[in-house]
This record gives C-alpha cells, structure tokens and sequence, in this order.
C-alpha cells in the first residue's frame, strides 16, 4: 500500500512542474513586465527598470547571458528614429541613421549604466573600416554588417580618433550609416533567470505582489478563498441533492414523458446563458421584487440569491448526467431480479439504484470539489462577494499577472492533490485498483 | 471496412430519423447555419466592394427603435439594425465555434491517437500533458490565455482552443487501445503498413464518430464561452458578437429596451439547446456507450 | 473602461469619469442596522483600491482614501472657484524669496499623528518638518517606486541625486542630506528649487507630498500600504480589499483639541445652494464612512435607487430615465428629494496620432483631413449632451482654452479637400487601390468605448477612410504606446493640477514615449515656448504664451480633440454639503449627513413599504 502511494506521490511531481511551466510560459513569455502599468504614465525608466529587478523580469527566460535593458529600446531605424532625432549632427532617412563625421555621439541611455556587469553593443551598419574597441578590435566595412562590442560602462577614453568605446559613437574622419542598435546586458550567471527566480520565489511559497492593488498575493488569496466556499460550497450541495433526488424521479418515471420531459428540461437548462440567471435574477429577485439584497456580502442573506442562481444555472448539466447513471443502474440484471423478488418499484429505486449509482456520483463529486476554490466568477463579480472568482476576474481585467497565475496555480494543485487523495482512497477501499 | 464505416453512419442516420426531435434540431441547426452563411455572404460582400458593412452604419436619430416593420428586432444604442447584427452574431458564434474545433480537434486526435497506439512512454507523455492541462481551472484558464494573448477573436481561439483538447484525447486514446487489439489493425501490421498508415487510414475512420459527437457537444459549449468572454470584454469587441450585443443592451434593460437583450438571448437559447439535443441525439445514435464518458 | 487607471495622470474614457470620480456614495437600506442611534454614517461607492501608501496613490480612488488619513501643508478651498490654495498643516501661506527659489512653511504647532502601535508606547507624537522632509525623499526613493516622483524631478535642490543614490539593493540612507529639502527647525520646512517652479505650490497639494511618518513606514514595512497612519480626520478602522473600506473619526483630534472649521466664506451661488449653512461649524461632521467596492453601474445605480447609496454618477445608459432635457430630473427621483450636481471636469479626451508612424505621422494634411472630418456634434449627442466639444488642446477654463471651432474644425468639405492633397484621394490610398485604413488602439473595451469608436469609424467612412478598433487590456495598450507601435489611440488627461502647463506638458519634446507626449510630437519651437513657459508666474504674458502654444500644436494636429466631459451626480435629501470638486481629494471631512432627512426617506420610499 504505502509503495502505492509512494508511486502516486511520485507520478505527480511532473504535473505539478508542468503546470508550474505552463504558468511560466503563459505569464512571463507571453505576458512580459507590467512595470509601466504598475507605475503608470508618468514613470522614468530607471524607475521601471527598478521595478523589473525587485521581480527578476530584467532576467533571461530560462537560460542565457544577455538580457534586454530598458536604458536602451532597440532601434530599428528602418522603422524610425526613435531616441536619436533629437541628437545633434545624426540624420534620419530613408531607413538609416548617418552620423556626420567628425561628431561624438553617445548612446542616448535612459539613465547610467550600472557598472557591476558587461553590456554589449550591437551595431549593424557600414563604415569602411569603422572599428570597435573591444577585445576582438571588429570593423564595420563598407557594405552591410553586425558587429558587436562588449563594455562595462566606465568613462570613455575618449581621445580615440574614431570608433565606438562603451557607449560612445565616434565616426572620426567619415560618416557612419547605422541601420539598428541594441543594447544588451550580460548576466554573469546564465541560471541566474526569470524561471529560477519564479521557481525560488514557489520554493519559498512566495506568490509575488498584486500590481493592481499592491497586496500580498497569498493574502490576497487566503482573504478570497472564506467567501468563495461560502457560494460554491452551498451550490454544490444544494445542487447535487436536487438533481439527484431530481434524477431518482426521472428514474422512476423512465420511458414515460415525464422522464422525457426532464430531458429536455434539462438541456433546456443547459442552453439558458449563464448570464441570463444572472442579469435577470439580480434586476427581476434583487431589484425590482426586492426579495433579496442587489448586492454586498454582509450575512447570510446575501447569499441566498446568489446561491440560487448557482444551483439552478448548474441544475441541467448534472441532472442530465444523474440521471444517465441512474437509469444505467436502473437496466441492470439485479434491478430486474430484485424488481422479480417482488421488491417495490420505490424500494428497489432507493435500495438499489441509488446505492449503487453512488460509486460514480461520489466520483463525480470528489472530482468536482477542487473546482470550488476558485469560485465563480460572474456570480461574485456581480454580486459582490469578495472571493477568488471575483479577484480572479478583476486580475483578468487589470492584468494582474500574478494574481491570475497564483489562482491558477494553487487551483491546479489543489487538483492534483484532490486527485491523489482519490486515488489513495479507491486503493484503500478496493485493492484492485492497484493492478491498473 | 470502408463497408463497415458505412453501414455505420447509415445505422445511425437511420436511427437518427427515427427521433423526431432530433430531426427538428437538425432542421434548426440547418437554419442557423444558413443564417451564418449569410452573414459571412454579407460581409465578404463588404470587404470586397470595400465599403463599410450596413449593419455597423450609425444612425444616432434612429437610436433605440423598438421592434417595427422596418426593424424586426428594433435597433440598438447607435441606431442599427439589431436583426442584421444578430445575424453577424451567428457567423461570429459559428466562426468560433468551427475554428475552436479546429485547433481543439487536431491536438486532441493526433495526441490520443499516438498515445493509444504506442503506449508505453509516448502514452506516459501524453497522459501527463492531458492531466496538466485538466488540472488547470477551466474558465479561468481560458481567460488567462486570452488574457495574455491580447483582446480580440485570436485570444478566444487560442483560449478555448488550447484548453479543451483534453476530453477528445482521452476518448480517442481509450478507443484506439481497443481498436489495437482487433483483427483487423494486427492483419495491417502483418502486412508490414507504416504506422501512420494504419493509424490515421485504418483506426482512424472507426473512430470517427468520437470525433463528431465531441464536435456537436463542444459547439454550443465554444458559443457560451465566447459569449461569456465577449460579454467580460475580453473577446470579440469589434465586430456585434452575441455577448457584445447582450453585453450593450444590459445596460438599458431597466428602462425598458428589452428588445435587444431579449433577441440575442433567444437566438443564443436556440442554438445551444439545438446542438447539445441534437449531440446528444448523435450520441445514442452513433454509439451509446460514449454517454458517461462524453461529458 | 479600465477603472484602476482613472489616475491623475491617467486617461479615461467617457462616463468612466463619471463614476470614477464620483466616490462617495453613500447607502444603507439593508445596511441599517450597523447604523447606530445619532451616529452619521456615509456609506460610498468606490472603484478598485491600489494603495493606501500617499507616495504610492497615483489614482482618484486611492487619492481619495489616502486623502481621509493623512494630510499635506496645503490643500484646495472647498468652494472658491477658478481653484484656490488654502494652507493646511502650514501655519500659512509660505514665504516666497524674491528669486522664486526658496519656500518656506511654518507648520501649525500641536498636529499630531494619530495613536498607532509603531509609535513609542502607542501614542502618536507631533508632526515636525522632518517628516515633510523624510515623506519627499521617500518619493524620490526609488524602492519605493512612487508613481509621483515626476512632480518633483529636477526641480528640487541634490533630490535627483539622492534619488540616484537609492538604486541598487542597499536599503536607502535617509539621512543622506538633500540641500533642497530642510528642517530650518522644529516646525520650519523649507524647499529650494534649482530653477523656478511656479506649480509646485499645487504639487504640494497632491498626495506625493502629504506627510509620513518615518516610523510607520519602516514598523509596517511592505504593509504599509493597508495601515495608513496620519495627521487627518479619519482613521482606517477596518479594511477587506477589494470589498469594504470603513474609516471612522480620528479620536486624537479631540484629544489633543485640534479644532478645524468649516469654511464661513464663498460666493454667492454656494451660500445660494445651502453650502455655507454650517459655516463656522466644527469638521469633521461624519462619524463613520463606510465604502464598498462596487465595479458595475448598473449595480450601482440600483443601490442607489433603492435607497442603499444615497449617491451616485449617471452613466450614459441611465441618463434618459433621470435626467428630461427641458426640466431636469424627472418627477419620481425629485419627488423622493434627490438633487442633481453638475460641474465641468479637467479632463479632455483625445485621438493622438503618432507622430512616428509612417502614414499618420508624416503627413500633416492627413492628420488635418481627419480632424475635419471629427464631428464632436455626434458624440455630444450620444453622451446624451453630459460633454462638451474641445476644439483645441487645453479644456476651460484654462489659459489657452478654445471656445471656438478652429480652422481644422469639423468641416466634410475640407475634410475631403484636405485628404486629397494629403495623397488620398476620396480615402484611397494609391498603393492599395482600396480605401486608406488607419489603426485605432484602445485601453477597454467598455460599452462605451466601443460604441463611442464605431461612431468615429462611422464618421471617417463619410470621408472615405476606414477606422479599425484594436482593443488591449491597459498595460498592452501603455506598452503599445510606449514602443511607439500605436498608430493612433484614444485617450483621457486628468489634471494634475489646474494649471495650462500640465497639458502642454503633453506636447514637450523630452516628453516623448515612455513620457507622456504619447503622439511623439516634436516641434522645436513648441519646446523653446515650453522651456519659457515652465517657469514662469502665472499672469497675462503666460496666458498669450499658452494661447500661441496652443494655436502651434492645433496647426500641427497631433491630436482629434473630442470633448471635455461634464460630471454628473445625483444626491439624496440627507447627503449636506456635497460639491463636485476636480480636487476633491481632502473634502469628505466637509460632507454631512442629515439623519432625520435620511429617516424621513426611509419611512416615505423605503424598501420596506
């Protein structure tokens, strides 16, 4: 037994570091630094770039020794000028910065660079002869080419007659056509990356800051997670029993247009938008009727009508579900044999049927409860009850990376571990589940 | 075999026709396709004549018309025809919907196809990826990636897409184990046939029907979604898309300009409860045993 | 409509501002049992709560919660209008050296902060010039990483420096001496600036200058933000985020007999609408305020019929059922005693272009041909006549303010004249043979913005240019803008201040992307005009130089001004002294809430009948 657990422990540690990766993917390569919506309009780059380090997103992805800096955009002077066109003696046409000759033209950073690591300058350009004073003394020449020099930012030495130093453009005696610059940061440990500093920052149970509100994420989390049980866990059950008892009924009454007429009701139930029970239920119940609070989360009152809407939204999908495993249950040989013994039809339902359906319905229910953690997300957005749902869909909306990924995360491992219990309960239960 | 496959499909389509019920679905499913047709008639139209499209012409004088012989559905806030957008709605939930497959499709038939037919540590990658992905909280996912993606109908395609593969490949590779076994698949080998010859020419088509029960099911349920997404502004936003629509008209519903929420909720009502009646029609058509499993 | 971002330095969209500025609603209803015998309770509605940290609070809700805890030297007068300064915890006015570099305040003796357990023995002790010192250093900080350090950027003597001296992961060293920011002695601040900075005295009203005390700041350390301690006239007694915020009065007031009053002057039309009638009286009035964070209007709206807020904005969509063009609110709301507030805001909307495209941002006759062919009579009507046209880059009643059409002004004929020596005859575009289409980002995509966007694409069609919508969520779209990659994209500027020179800021050539000069406009003579214009006193020579400032950019056509918004809001019976303020950061310590008026309402239309 235990090295059945032992084996079910060990065949999750890949899923949950896939769902570790695919929130990396998702959130840093997809999404990239919120800096400048963290700091708004107004925000200087060495600000942003402060920002950027505090939370390792100045860093390569997974691996690498250059990283972008934002003391410097790339220029692609096919595209524009960009930081060059108020430079003095640089001209901007057709695609190509000219630097006049005879000119010194520093590299218009957007703040000092730091002086702790190497940077290196890519310069794509021509130049007969043009060189860079860097370890391997390249040249530009006089057709098209990237060349590229390596530098701590230190003071230039500056009586060169012509060639780039750090981050000084000399053009000495001719001009200098330049079709693209980057600047890039050289890290001095190529694991020293975003996906490590992600991982490190887990390791230590570290779900980051909200940008949006500029909370704790955990805490934000463990604040959310109270009102979002108080609404789903009220759903489910209420939920569960209703069509179950609802789906017993249709099993009594099967192949006779009651049962039929469930059906279609169910299905009809399906097809309602969820944004229907919703809208309607908070104007018509809520508003107009004022049968029920529009909206807050003061006690429990508040939580009927939300808690309706749940229950009747969800009612469709399971009582169609239920009832295919209630009259599955219902065909078998022991219902015709037990139902030939001369037991009720009513007994036979409630001894039988049920007692039997309840292998998949506890299934179905184990599985389902993780998904409580998250909530829901309309049903609180709408009706002001401030769990994860709700937190989930304002993070949606206002990009707050780290929120989303923390509740996708905690979501997903809760799932696994949901899983796992399961699992390990099955065994216990029924040895055979081992041999699979 | 290719006899087999289609006494198959005429078993069904026989015993499809005897579901009267089904066959209304059918018909409505037909109607609503039609309409999307002619909605992605109109547009193209539009977009080859380069000019802007009727439906998205403002008319501030005709703001808020209720239902009339001129405006079947009335007009919405900018004096548009709402009948003519609803319409546009079908081709964007249609779009979506075909499209979503598309990519959910594919994934789902290629992964459960190789994972089911070799096992061993193709079949272990496959299953971890799968229960990766289904460990992840559905809804939220889905607008994660939309998130991230960008706003607009590539994020939904994406989203929905990438997120709902995971009950495909796991039927697919359920039956493809079966269908390894069987006589016919050890004959192919014996003759020697490459393997994706047999996989994809030979199981493939017996497995078919998998594949079109998931598609009726996942349908309606890429349509909700979309509309949900649409309706939270983080899906379609330029175009009238249903949760666009239900999305404008809320605001103005408790002053009585019920016409345009009203419609849309209904045209999205029918097509949802046409498709999934119809799936589920399908189903027990094509193969009963998918019941428990399909959901 | 992004509702975190309707910052100060923000944009914002349409009826976004309506709600977003209007905080303070308040409501009880279901609510009334935690009202408790004689107690004034205002129970508000308020958008997303970013931070509580002052250095941090660079949107309207924070700044309005920030501005019930702590206090700053001076803040704006309730009721005088074109906007006025009065002084706040500076004994007066400051004392201004004949070269306009150097400030100094005397702070009014006895301000204490209020009791918090990061003080010695739990008791808060006085307010010194040391921590209006210690609280301006710390917006330079850059760990802190102010949303505010921009107000004082080059301006304050050795501040720039000590801002560089912040960086890298050594914890900042505060006592690193800043020549520009000086304890003269216990209650004597003085600031000296390296050039002249004649708005500094409003910066000195925002926020990134209300005082901290060192102490909390480094007792709570990252907590700070959700534990706000102050000099002002509330305390925060209980915080859910993203649910409830609850401040109730600030107990040290009373007892350390600090008395402030309410204003005994104004003009004629507030003593009219009943706004001096407790002229005199001893602020604050209000026991508790209570705020829910309420996203949607139409909820909110609800709660406020229903009695639950007694305070609302009036979105776009429930304008017609409040509101009858020829006599104002309709019957049923003004039976039940419900008034209606209006007020112009600072806060334009406009399209900019690009500069840095290649198709926008090189033809002038283009970005012209589209201005012309911009009806803002179109808008008007669709906000239901809540905005009112721009014709020029500045909003009245600022210097520079156009009242008037100008020559690239609404005008189809023009529009298309213009647009065929642009290149583009009837909108086509040579290359393509098909019609010219531009590129519009956006930051939401609210209702609103949508449909607002689909009348302008609609417009554009009468000239034959095609307008396509590209949504982002916020932070794409600021990223967009910052690379330059937006062609053209919709945006609002929120006044820092009431002064012509943070809108012009907008056009500054250092200014560019990732500054705020989003359409990259460059034109050395508008800068050489700026460089004159940021130091200098207010008076007539500036207001022609911001007029000529003006008339330059509106030639140019960085920009489609579209309009300046009105604010609107309803008020219940029990809701005194309410005025709608751009500034109204400080102000909730005026309001009152009349409670017998309150259960008047309640007995006639409540819920319960």
């Amino acid at each position: 037994m235990l090295r059945y657990i032992g084996k079910r422990i060990l065949q999750m540690i890949p899923t949950v570091f896939g769902v570790i990766l695919i929130t990396f993917v998702l959130f840093n390569i997809v999404g990239g630094s919120p800096a400048q919506q963290v700091l708004g309009p107004h925000a200087q780059a060495d600000t942003l770039e402060s920002f950027d380090e505090q939370r390792g997103f100045n860093k390569p992805l997974f691996i690498g020794t250059r990283t972008t800096t934002r003391a410097y955009a790339d220029s692609d002077f096919e595209r524009s000028a960009g930081d060059w066109q108020q430079q003095n003696g640089a001209v901007w046409t057709n695609g190509t910065l000219i630097l006049a000759a005879g000119g010194e033209y520093a590299l218009p950073v957007k703040f000092t660079l730091r002086t702790d690591c190497d940077y290196e300058l890519e310069i794509e350009g021509r130049a007969a002869g043009f060189p860079m004073f860097g370890e391997n003394q390249l040249k530009l020449s006089k057709d098209w080419k990237k060349i590229s020099l390596r530098f701590r930012s230190l003071p230039a030495l500056s009586d060169a007659k012509g060639g780039v130093e750090g981050e000084k453009i000399v053009p000495g005696g001719a001009p200098v056509e330049i079709r693209s610059i980057k600047l890039r940061r050289m890290m001095s440990n190529p694991f020293d990356s975003q996906f490590m500093f992600y991982l490190n920052r887990l390791a230590h149970l570290d779900f980051g800051v909200s940008y949006s509100t500029n909370q704790r994420v955990s805490k934000m989390l463990l604040d959310g997670i109270g009102p979002s049980l108080m609404l789903t866990v009220p759903v489910f059950f209420v939920g569960l029993i209703t069509s179950v008892m609802l789906s017993l009924f249709c099993a009594f009454w099967r192949d006779t247009w009651v049962d039929r007429f469930f059906v279609i009701f169910s299905v009809a139930l399906m097809s309602v938008n969820y944004l229907v029970w919703i809208v309607g239920g908070q104007y018509l119940l809520g508003f107009k009727l004022g049968w029920f609070p529009v909206w807050g989360f003061e006690d429990p009152r508040y939580l009927i009508l939300p808690v309706l809407i749940g229950v009747f939204s969800g009612l469709g999908a399971e009582l169609r579900f239920y009832r295919t495993i209630m009259l599955d249950e219902a065909h078998r040989d022991y219902v015709r044999t037990a139902q030939a013994k001369g037991v009720s039809r009513l007994g036979v339902l409630f001894k039988h049927v049920l007692k039997n359906a309840m292998i998949p319905i506890i299934t179905n229910t184990v599985i389902a409860i993780p998904f409580l953690y998250t909530g829901s997300l309309l049903l609180e957005s709408f009706f002001g009850i401030p769990g994860l749902g709700y937190l989930g869909i304002n993070a949606i909306n206002s990009s707050d990376v780290d929120v989303v990924r923390a509740i996708v995360l905690v979501g997903s491992i809760i799932f696994v571990i949901a899983n796992l219990l399961t699992d390990i309960c099955y065994a216990l239960v029924d040895p055979r589940v081992k041999l699979k | 075999m290719s006899e087999k496959g289609n006494s198959l499909w005429s078993d069904a389509w026989r015993r499809l026709k005897k579901n009267r019920l089904a066959m209304i679905c059918l018909g409505v499913v037909v109607f609503y396709t039609a309409l999307a047709l002619y909605g992605e008639v109109v547009y193209r139209y539009y977009q080859a004549k380069d000019q802007t499209a009727f439906y998205q012409k403002t008319d501030l004088n005709q703001a808020y018309q209720p239902p009339s012989s001129k405006h079947w559905m009335g007009t919405d806030a900018l004096g548009r025809d709402v009948t003519q957008r609803l319409i546009q709605g079908t081709r964007i939930a249609y779009k979506v919907g075909i499209i979503t497959a598309l990519i959910a499709i594919p994934i789902g038939v290629f992964f459960g196809c190789l994972a089911g037919y070799f096992g061993g540590r193709v079949d272990s990658f496959v299953v971890w990826l799968y229960s990766t992905v289904a460990s992840m909280p559905g809804l939220l996912f889905i607008l994660a990636i939309a998130m991230v993606v960008g706003r607009g109908l590539l994020g939904i395609y994406l989203g929905i897409g990438l997120t709902t593969w995971v009950g495909l490949c796991r039927l697919i590779r359920g039956e493809v184990i079966k269908h390894k076994e069987q006589a016919y698949v050890m004959a192919a080998k014996a003759l020697g046939l490459s393997w994706p010859r047999i996989l994809f020419r030979h199981i493939l088509p017996n497995v078919f029907h998998v594949i079109i029960v998931t598609f009726t099911l996942r349908f309606p349920a890429a349509v909700s979604t979309e509309v949900f997404m649409s309706f939270l502004g983080i899906g379609v936003v330029s175009e009238p898309s249903w949760g666009v629509m239900i999305n404008s008209a809320r605001m103005r519903l408790w002053q009585g300009v019920w016409w345009e929420m009203t419609f849309v909720t209904l045209a999205i009502f029918g097509l949802v409860l046409a498709f999934n009646l119809l799936g589920d029609a399908l189903r027990d058509a094509l193969d009963p045993r998918l019941r428990t499993e399909g959901n | 409509m992004e509702r975190r971002i309707s910052g100060r330095t923000c944009f914002l969209h349409g009826s976004a501002v309506f709600l977003f500025l209007l905080l303070t609603a308040c409501g009880r209803g279901d609510l009334d049992t935690l009202r408790f015998k004689g107690e004034q309770v205002l129970y508000g509605q308020t958008s997303r709560i970013k931070s509580l940290d002052p250095a941090r609070a660079g949107d309207v809700t924070s700044s309005m919660l920030v501005g019930r805890v702590y206090e700053g030297l001076l803040e704006y007068s309730l009721l005088d209008r074109p906007y006025r300064l009065q002084p706040m915890l500076a004994a007066e006015m400051p004392e201004i050296s004949a070269d306009g570099l150097t400030y100094t305040f005397h702070l009014r003796k006895g301000i204490y902060f209020q009791d918090d357990a990061c003080f010695p023995g739990g008791k808060g002790r006085e307010l010194t010039a040391e921590d209006f010192v210690y609280s301006i250093k710390r917006v330079a900080d850059l760990k802190v990483a102010s949303s505010g350090y921009w107000a004082f950027n080059g301006r304050i003597a050795g501040l720039d420096e000590f801002r560089s001296a912040s960086a890298g992961s050594a914890p900042t060293d505060y006592s690193i001496p800043v020549e520009g920011l000086q304890a003269r002695d216990r209650y004597t601040f003085q600031i000296k600036l390296k050039e002249p900075y004649p708005q500094l005295l409003w910066v000195l009203a925002m926020n990134y200058a209300f005082a901290v005390s060192r102490e909390a700041v480094e007792f709570y350390g990252s907590n700070f933000i959700n534990h706000p301690v102050g000099t002002g006239p509330y305390i925060l007694s209980r915080y859910k985020s993203n649910y409830r915020i609850e401040f109730v009065r600030n107990p040290k007031w009373v007892e350390t007999g600090r008395v402030e009053l309410y204003p005994s002057t104004g003009p004629e039309e507030a003593r009219a609408a009943g706004l001096l009638d407790d002229a005199g009286k001893r602020i604050p009035f209000i026991d508790r305020i209570v705020q829910y964070v309420v996203d949607d209007a139409a909820t909110t709206w609800m709660m406020f019929l229903s009695g639950q807020f007694s305070y609302s904005g009036i979105s776009r969509d429930n304008w017609d059922a409040v509101i009858k063009p020829d006599s104002g609110l309709v019957e049923d709301l003004k039976r039940q005693g419900v008034s209606l507030l209006s007020s112009p805001t600072l806060s334009p909307y406009y399209i900019g272009f690009n500069l840095d495209d290649p198709v926008v941002g090189k033809n002038k006759k283009l970005r012209q041909a589209l201005s012309c062919a911009f009806n803002p009579e179109l808008l008007v009507q669709y906000y239901n006549g809540r905005v009112t046209p721009v014709y020029g880059p500045l909003p009245a009643p600022l210097a520079g303010f156009k009242p008037k059409p100008t020559a690239y002004s609404y005008n189809l004929e023009k529009a298309k004249q213009l647009l065929a020596e642009a290149g583009y005859p009837g909108g086509i575009n040579p290359e393509t043979g098909r019609r010219l289409e531009l590129n519009v980002e956006l930051g939401n995509a609210t209702a609103d913005m949508r449909q607002s966007i689909e009348l302008i694409a609609d417009m554009f069609d009468k000239v034959g240019v095609v307008l396509n919508a590209g949504y982002n969520n916020w932070p794409a779209f600021l990223d967009k803008l910052d690379r330059r990659q937006a062609q053209m994209f919709e945006l609002g500027w929120i006044a820092d201040y009431p002064d012509s020179e943070n809108f012009l800021q907008l056009f500054y050539g250092a200014n560019v992307s990732p500054g705020p000069n989003h359409a990259n406009y460059i034109n050395p003579e508008f800068d050489k005009l700026y460089d004159r214009l940021r130091t200098m006193l207010p008076g007539p020579e500036k207001d022609r130089l911001c007029e000529q400032m003006a008339d330059l950019v509106i030639e140019d056509c960085p920009w489609i001004y579209m309009y300046q918004p009105m604010e609107f809001a309803v008020i219940h019976s029990w809701l005194k002294n309410y005025t709608l303020h751009d500034f109204p950061y400080t102000m909730v310590k005026y309001r009152r809430v009349d409670n017998a008026a309150w259960d008047e309402w309640e007995a006639k239309h409540g819920r319960n009948n």
